[in-house]
């Protein structure tokens, strides 16, 4: 089972641009896989961008989902960013535009419910973390951003994404959040206490309702998988 | 993914609106990566031919073409043997010798790119100042000095003596009437805290030109100028007196530590560990080419341990207490020196004896997954009472060495015990490979620095002629830095050779630490490229890697070790590891 939100920032809400998230799930009987874009602000055409990333992403995770848990990082980033830009690529050749136009974050995760594991794939600054019964942790983190957000389009991009498997404990839920989302759910490094509770109870429902009284300048998307079936949505 | 005003306008007017990031981590890395020599595609060549037929040939193949792609040198897929034979021929590929002037005009290029501590000192600085003080435009040291005066106090605290029952001024940093003096000259007043902030300018420190050395202690008349000065400029002192003031900086700015604990991230933005451990105080020979450094050497650390935190000194688990509390930095300055002090005083040496692992030290209270005590609660959440005592049960707050001299509360259990077991290792298997680890001494490998400080830098700049000589000169001066520590320089040369034709050798000091108080990783990482190179030495050239190839593969094998000893992992951002991975890549073959 599988949860989201995704919500236009005031930035984009008062103007023409929408929301320039994108989020995504698919499964079958063993995998689920859940994917977030954000596409960046400052290109023309990042939400489509996003939109092609989060289905080039999900549809090759879900097709060659347990390749994925044997490769090491650098085969993974140089073989799910081939993948992504030569999707870019033909879609801005058909408009006549540069690549950089839709420029997007990608973050996503394959969810093995047979071995209890998943794969976890994120370049940009959204946050991949997961909860059991009685806490929550972080999986991948936004890394620094001095120099700008890594995106998609990014030269060498293939060095700065990260990647892995977690596998052998307990976990109850899976998420990803965008920037704009996790900056609403932290105070500096910390998640509010309320939201935290929310998160561990698996209460999302609560959780978006908590996040969407908080002003937002940026669009905000969470996804989450349900691997205990105990979500409250 | 949103950006602020101000950078949509600077990404406008640089005409990069779209390009979000051009390109991550460019660097030296990849620069040497394109240096491929004749030898290498010869052995590419060699063994394409003995693939024929067989089920490999696809991958060397697509080795090849990955050699063509670095060298820029144009080529057809799916081709025969043949075809890539003549290609290599014809190709103007250059033999590694002649390779010497392309490294040294792409570490020309692109030295520049490493940030040295300064710099990253403003970034640091620049993210976590507030915006509404308005103190871009004075200088880094400026900035940081007015930060401590008003959000540190100026590092100084009244408290009621417990003996006397009087009031008394704590001087965490002494330096505060003579700012007030300074003051009060151009105002005319006794000033208040706007005052000093509106009207000290970059001048207040000319005093430090002329201060005598005890002027400039942390409770000298300038201490916290002085030390305002030296994080700025990014002068590292030894005895403790650099993480010190590091803690307060980190207490000042608001910066964050991550502990793992439920519910939290590691923000790259405010992270100390990162910030100021890994990317700042940390062995980074940048800085022996900047102003602060140059000349002066021998009045700073020379060798920064690289340790970060060290997790069995009960005044750093302090900071990190306060540091993780939320309160004022001011309040965090004075509750961190008194809990210190009171430790101090009363402290007996703990049950856990000082050769316990750091590693081991920290994952008794500081598991991998969050900080807990013995009863699964996190420390970092307990009462001030319930933090001091877990630490006077816990921790060896006694400030003395061996001897019972006394020392400093951030030298206390500063061996480094698990550093020193992954060094020992690393020796050990460099013994096992060569049978003279004395004669280990050569230093950077593709190159001869001494050559060019001897005979300068004409034939350089005569086939450069676009390069400037005082850049040249700096690059010069950073690779003499690196190699001082890799190996002998000329004059320790002749050194050297006299005492070998005595009856004693002496080895490098990175290869001959003899405490765990004397780890650095740079230690580490010299002991390494030793052992890398004579472990490779007799490697059969068809089986020569590429430099990044070499690179990763040099990075898989010395990770092991220094995350072992807590030490930041081997990287293309650092500039020391870059070169001697390079060196590393151009041993067999010089």
């Amino acid at each position: 089972m599988t949860f989201f939100w995704s919500r236009a920032g005031s930035f984009h809400s008062c103007q023409e641009d929408k929301n320039q998230d994108r989020v995504m799930s698919a499964e079958n009987e063993r995998f689920t896989v859940i994917t977030l874009a954000d596409g960046a602000s400052g290109c023309p055409e990042s939400g489509t961008g996003a939109e092609i990333a989060c289905e080039a992403v999900t549809a090759l995770f879900l097709s060659r989902a347990e390749m994925f848990f044997g490769f090491n990082r650098r085969e993974t980033a140089d073989f799910v960013l081939g993948h992504i830009r030569h999707r870019i690529k033909k879609r801005a050749e058909a408009e006549n535009r540069c690549i950089s136009d839709y420029s997007s974050t990608i973050a996503s995760v394959i969810c093995d419910s047979r071995l209890n594991r998943f794969f976890y794939f994120s370049l940009g600054d959204s946050l991949i973390a997961g909860t059991d019964k009685s806490r929550c942790f972080m999986i991948a983190m936004p890394p620094d951003s001095f120099g700008g957000t890594c995106m998609t389009t990014t030269e060498n991009a293939e060095k700065l994404a990260e990647c892995g498997v977690v596998q052998g404990r307990e976990v109850d839920t899976v998420f990803i959040c965008s920037d704009g989302a996790w900056r609403l759910m932290f105070e500096r490094n910390r998640l509010y206490k309320d939201m935290e509770r929310l998160l561990v109870e698996g209460d999302f429902k609560g959780l978006s309702e908590a996040v969407v009284q908080k002003e937002s300048f940026d669009d905000h998307s969470l996804i989450c998988c349900d691997m205990s079936r105990r979500i409250i949505a | 993914m949103m950006y602020t005003d101000k950078e949509l306008k600077a990404m406008r007017e640089e005409g990069m609106l779209t390009v979000v990031m051009r390109n991550a981590m460019n660097e030296l890395e990849d620069e040497f990566t394109s240096l491929i020599d004749i030898n290498a595609f010869n052995a590419k060549l060699a063994k394409l031919k003995k693939a024929r037929g067989r089920s490999d040939w696809s991958s060397v193949l697509a080795g090849l073409y990955e050699m063509f792609r670095s060298c820029g040198i144009s080529f057809e897929t799916g081709r025969d043997w043949d075809y890539y034979a003549e290609l290599v021929k014809k190709s103007d590929i250059p033999r590694f010798i002649d390779i010497e002037d392309k490294i040294m005009y792409a570490l020309y290029k692109r030295f520049g790119d490493y940030p040295s501590p300064e710099e990253y000192m403003k970034r640091i600085v620049d993210k976590l100042s507030n915006s509404e003080d308005n103190w871009q435009n004075d200088t880094l040291r400026l900035r940081i000095l007015k930060q401590f005066i008003k959000y540190g106090g100026t590092l100084t605290f009244k408290r009621q003596n417990a003996a006397t029952g009087k009031n008394e001024e704590v001087k965490v940093y002494n330096g505060k009437p003579y700012i007030v003096k300074y003051v009060k000259k151009i105002t005319g007043k006794a000033p208040k805290l706007n005052d000093i902030l509106e009207n000290i300018s970059d001048d207040i420190f000319s005093c430090l030109d002329s201060a005598t050395k005890d002027q400039k202690k942390s409770d000298g008349t300038y201490g916290i100028l002085k030390m305002a000065d030296d994080l700025a400029a990014g002068k590292f002192r030894s005895g403790g007196a650099t993480k010190r003031s590091l803690y307060y900086f980190a207490m000042v700015y608001g910066m964050t530590y991550f502990s793992g604990a439920s519910g939290e991230k590691r923000d790259p933005a405010t992270d100390i560990e990162k910030n100021l451990f890994q990317d700042y105080y940390t062995n980074n020979l940048v800085r022996f080419i900047t102003n602060a450094y140059s000349g002066k050497l021998n009045e700073f650390e020379y060798d920064p341990s690289g340790q970060g935190i060290n997790y069995k000194n009960f005044a750093e688990m302090v900071y990190i207490y306060y540091i993780s509390r939320n309160i004022s930095g001011e309040e965090k300055i004075k509750r961190s020196y008194e809990m210190i002090e009171r430790l101090k005083n009363s402290a007996s040496k703990p049950v856990e004896s000082s050769s316990m692992d750091t590693v081991m030290y920290r994952e008794n209270f500081f598991t991998d997954t969050h900080i807990l005590d013995h009863n699964g609660a996190n420390v970092l959440e307990y009462s001030e009472e319930d933090f001091e005592n877990f630490i006077r049960r816990s921790y060896n707050c006694n400030p003395t060495d061996e001897t019972g001299a006394a020392i400093g509360a951030l030298q206390v259990e500063n061996d480094q015990n698990s550093a020193f077991a992954a060094y020992r290792e690393i020796i050990s298997m460099l013994e096992y490979e060569t049978a003279d680890a004395d004669s280990c001494n050569y230093g950077l490998w593709f190159t001869d620095i001494s050559s060019y400080q001897k005979d300068g830098y004409g034939s350089f700049l005569k086939k450069h002629p676009d390069a400037d000589k005082e850049r040249f000169s700096q690059l010069i001066g950073l690779l003499s830095g690196i190699n001082a520590y890799l190996g002998y320089s000329v004059d320790e040369n002749v050194n050297f050779k006299d005492n070998r034709s005595g009856t004693k050798k002496f080895r490098l000091r990175a290869l001959n630490i003899t405490k765990p108080s004397e780890m650095t990783r740079t230690s580490i990482v010299v002991a390494y490229y030793y052992f890398y190179n004579a472990l490779h030495e007799s490697d059969d050239p068809e089986n020569r890697k590429s430099f990044s190839g070499l690179f990763n593969d040099f990075k898989d094998g010395i990770d092991v070790y220094l995350e072992q000893a807590g030490y930041q992992e081997f990287s293309g951002r650092n500039i020391f590891d870059v070169i001697t991975a390079f060196s590393a890549y151009a041993y067999p073959y010089l």
